[in-house]
């Protein structure tokens, strides 16, 4: 172990020796003042008399233990140690012996008078005194401060064995620890040029870019103009002082990620900590060691060369979101595009609203003349969202509105369950299933056969009757064998109208956070009725308001058929 | 979210608590998978506040598995709160599943 390593052992095992001796005592002083105030209430003469010697002594114990460590540091043979070890016991008993005496006093009379809080705390204030003078010659053992912690690991005292870990984990610093390992631009703004360029010369010579101004008004001209890395702000300046400079800076969006060291001469504890408030990332005191500026420096430019890389992945990540959500709002688009047109003619009239969420679902809906007399419409949903649902939805969609299911009549819907369970079986489809409702109308006879399968009931209404649920069907479609679809046939009379859905125009939290259930939306849907207007408008705009805004979780789609 | 699977005799009890919803899928999966000679899968909903139709769907995937299987087990859902229990009637999943 060589001399700079023994004379840090010494150090840190004084410093520990130190904090050791301090403690009980500050504690004594603390008491005394506690019970000194509880006697000024009481207005106890005598004892506040004897409290005030115990202060006293504990306050002198105090101030002599904090000059040991400078002391100690200063002697350098084994003798003059062993001597100073010899004064510094005497010196501590003395003080010791004042306050265990005093506390025996206040003790007896505390116990005489029955004084049960104050015997409590003078019990604490003379069993510190009592341990501190009883553990005196073992912490004060100067024999251990030159003590050789090369030894054996079994023969060091726990005490010392903390010191040997402190030496071993923080090395001792040399001058090319600090390496300029981070470098970048920094401006200096300082008034006396001195500083200025004092300081410049060593941020040169440690491979940084300096730039310089001599008041807070340039200062505030360069950051608008350069890119920084870091700036070293004084605080007294002409024109435009240091805090004002820092408050310009940290109420900008873009500047104030820019870090800002306050270098002053100003060590007033407000100056501190209104500049740390303001978003000073350091706040040194004129004169420092070049060493500490070096350290503080580097940490700066460390942080900020963390926080642009994070920023950096960032942007990207934000790019990477918004392309996507550019590719799902285009598929989205998609969708849109090869649903129907709205259609209105002497027999029908078909009016839709589709709004994908975010995230892209898996609706769709469509409607088409099947033959001359036959009129098919249908919505679904596939299960999940994004792109998956998506593709999946639009297939199911050609295949019906091209009517392209083989061996299938799409004029019973039945039929078309069983297809459509046939061709999309979820195990092939990624665990996707879907609901549907489907329904074909005849103009000649006014029939109407669907199947509900899985799916909301579709909700018909007509001017002078109650609005009536239209759930017949089977399961959704999960494409497991020996299903069963059934289907239903009405009559429809003059100007009765089908709203389909999905259930995302619903499934929203209300107001104590349980979701809608579809019976509420049936009420809602029919205050909204109203077949001569845009039906399905109103019902969006109630919704949305409902929901507290206008985007939906899941696709929200609803097609509204009335038949003339 | 959590998924639990406790295997009492030759049931597996299955509780899912939160939300049932495609997040869970992996979760659910693990819950079941590799755990041999079960007779009847109950999935206990009793902690489920929230279930989607992806959700419904991981129950489904079960019911799709127990069908290939040669003991034919049943898959029973118990305890489910009244908006889970009208998702899953109006998807006629009594269809697949003995709801309680």
């Amino acid at each position: 172990m060589n001399n700079q390593t023994n004379t840090r052992s010494q150090k840190i095992f004084l410093m520990q020796l130190q904090h050791k001796l301090l403690v009980p005592a500050e504690v004594i002083v603390e008491y005394s003042e506690i019970l000194i105030e509880d006697c000024n209430q009481e207005i106890d003469i005598d004892c506040i008399t004897d409290l005030k010697h115990i202060k006293s002594s504990s306050t002198q114990l105090c101030e002599f233990i904090k000059t040991i460590l400078v002391k100690t540091t200063k002697k350098t043979s084994a003798t003059e140690l062993k001597q100073y070890g010899i004064h510094v016991r005497h010196e501590i008993r003395i003080h010791l012996n004042h306050i265990i005496g005093y506390s025996e006093i206040l003790l007896e009379e505390a116990e005489e008078n029955n004084q049960q809080d104050n015997l409590e705390i003078l019990g604490r204030i003379y069993n510190s005194s009592q341990s501190l003078l009883s553990h005196m010659d073992d912490i004060l053992d100067y024999s251990t401060v030159s003590m050789n912690l090369n030894d054996d690991d079994s023969n060091i005292s726990p005490d010392n064995s903390m010191v040997k870990n402190l030496v071993d984990s923080i090395k001792p610093l040399n001058r090319q620890d600090i390496l300029s390992e981070f470098t970048g631009t920094i401006l200096i703004v300082d008034d006396i040029e001195m500083n200025r360029d004092l300081l410049e010369t060593r941020l040169q010579k440690q491979g940084h870019v300096v730039i310089t101004a001599e008041n807070g008004q340039i200062a505030l001209d360069i950051i608008q103009k350069s890119p920084l890395d870091l700036i070293i702000l004084d605080i007294m300046m002409p024109v435009v002082n240091g805090f004002q400079v820092l408050q310009t800076l940290k109420s900008d969006e873009v500047l104030k990620t820019i870090p800002v060291i306050i270098f002053s001469a100003l060590d007033e504890v407000d100056s501190i900590v209104r500049c740390l408030e303001m978003g000073a990332e350091d706040y040194l005191v004129k004169p420092l060691k070049p060493i500490i500026l070096k350290a503080r420096v580097q940490a700066c430019l460390e942080k900020k060369q963390l926080r642009d890389r994070e920023q950096m992945y960032f942007n990207a990540l934000q790019k990477t979101q918004n392309e996507l959500n550019a590719e799902l709002a285009e598929a989205a688009d998609y969708v849109r595009s090869i649903l129907p047109q709205t259609i209105k003619t002497k027999d029908v009239s078909a009016n839709w609203s589709y709004l994908p969420s975010n995230q892209l679902g898996g609706d769709s809906l469509g409607y088409h003349w099947v033959d001359d007399d036959n009129f098919a419409f249908y919505l679904l949903d596939v299960c999940g969202h994004g792109v998956g649902s998506a593709l999946l939805s639009v297939s199911i969609m050609n295949v019906l509105s091209n009517n392209s299911l083989a061996k299938t009549d799409f004029l019973n819907p039945t039929d078309v369950m069983l297809s459509l369970n046939d061709t999309f079986k979820m195990e092939n489809q990624n665990g996707k299933y879907f609901s549907i409702w489907y329904g074909v109308f005849n103009k000649k006879t006014r029939s109407l056969s669907y199947s509900c399968c899985g799916h909301p009931p579709a909700i018909l209404a007509s001017n002078d009757e109650q609005p009536i649920e239209l759930s017949e069907g089977g399961a959704a479609i999960i494409g497991f064998p020996n299903q069963h679809y059934p289907s239903q046939t009405i009559q429809l009379k003059n100007n009765s109208s089908i709203l389909i859905f999905s259930d995302g125009i619903y499934e929203l939290p209300d107001e104590n956070d349980n979701m809608y259930q579809y019976s509420d939306f049936f009420q809602f849907v029919q205050q909204c009725h109203d077949v001569e207007n845009n039906h399905i408008e109103k019902i969006i705009k109630l919704m949305q308001k409902l929901n507290k805004s206008e985007i939906f979780n899941d696709d929200v789609s609803l097609l509204e058929v009335i038949f003339h | 979210m959590s998924v639990k699977a406790t295997k009492k005799d030759d049931s597996l009890v299955i509780e899912i608590t939160g939300t049932l919803n495609g997040q869970l899928q992996s979760t659910f999966r693990n819950s079941y998978k590799g755990i041999k000679d079960i007779k009847e899968y109950i999935i206990d909903l009793r902690l489920t506040e929230f279930a989607d139709s992806a959700g419904l769907g991981l129950l489904l995937a079960l019911y799709g598995i127990t069908k290939s299987m040669p003991n034919k087990p049943i898959v029973k859902i118990i305890n489910a709160n009244n908006s889970v229990k009208d998702l899953l009637t109006m998807s006629k999943f009594q269809t697949f599943f003995t709801i309680e």
